[in-house]
């Protein structure tokens, strides 16, 4: 990873069309500016990581679906 | 009673208010607007998310309180927005449905995301995938094998 000392207002340039931006700094949170061409989705790291694990979601293995029912014991009230 | 086409399940019928809409779509999903909530028993206490304008998308979740009882609610104020509960946290169970989406984990295991829970408003439908700003819960929550062996409730 590289790491680069930046100060509030400075910023940093990913090629030649994205810009970071370092706008704030208070305590232990950085407000950062990004500049980036509408074809470049910024997310925070969470919702990418979200949006992984739903793609891995949605294609859950054909099996898995039948190895999940042999998983299940649902032992349901008497009556 | 409606009825819709599953991926895992067939033809399935369902209560109009089981019928969801996610304004922004899901992350990695945000075309997909339009989901019905199914509880089939087969899978109980799982339940389905399933597409109601592509038969083969469907995502098995895990309601919240039955994985994590003491889990804290963390929506962000957009989220709320969206959800139409403004700047308050909503109560789970009365006024809002918590669930966790349930992917493939390692072997036959199951992880569910904790990091950003299915939420639904109960009273209209809206829902939201709310991912936290914090790092408190996992995107990949193991999910005990026993839970899915234990009685309904």
């Amino acid at each position: 990873m590289l790491v680069i000392r930046r100060r509030s207002g400075e910023s940093v340039w990913i090629g030649d069309k994205v810009e970071v931006e370092i706008l704030e700094i208070e305590g232990s949170q950085v407000k950062i500016g990004i500049r980036a061409p509408r074809e470049i989705a910024v997310v925070r790291s969470e919702i990418h990581l979200t949006a992984e694990e739903n793609r891995a979601a949605s294609t859950l293995p054909q099996n898995a679906m039948d190895d999940l029912l042999r998983q299940i014991r649902t032992i349901r009230p008497r009556p | 009673m409606p009825s819709i086409q599953t991926r895992d399940f067939g033809e399935v019928p369902y209560e109009p208010s089981a019928e969801l809409v996610f304004p922004c779509g899901i992350p990695g999903f945000e075309n997909q607007r339009r989901f019905v909530l199914l509880t089939p028993e087969q899978i109980a206490p799982l339940v389905l998310l399933q597409s109601k304008d592509i038969a083969a998308l469907a995502f098995l979740a895990i309601p919240v309180p039955i994985l994590d009882p003491a889990y804290q609610s963390g929506i962000g104020s957009e989220d709320l927005h969206l959800l139409g509960f403004e700047e308050r946290q909503p109560r789970p169970g009365e006024e809002a449905v918590f669930l966790a989406i349930l992917a493939p984990g390692d072997g036959a295991a199951l992880t569910a995301n904790l990091l950003a829970p299915v939420v639904i408003n109960a009273r209209t439908g809206a829902a939201v995938q709310a991912v936290r700003h914090d790092r408190r819960y996992s995107h990949r929550s193991p999910v005990p094998r026993e839970l899915l062996e234990q009685p309904c409730l």
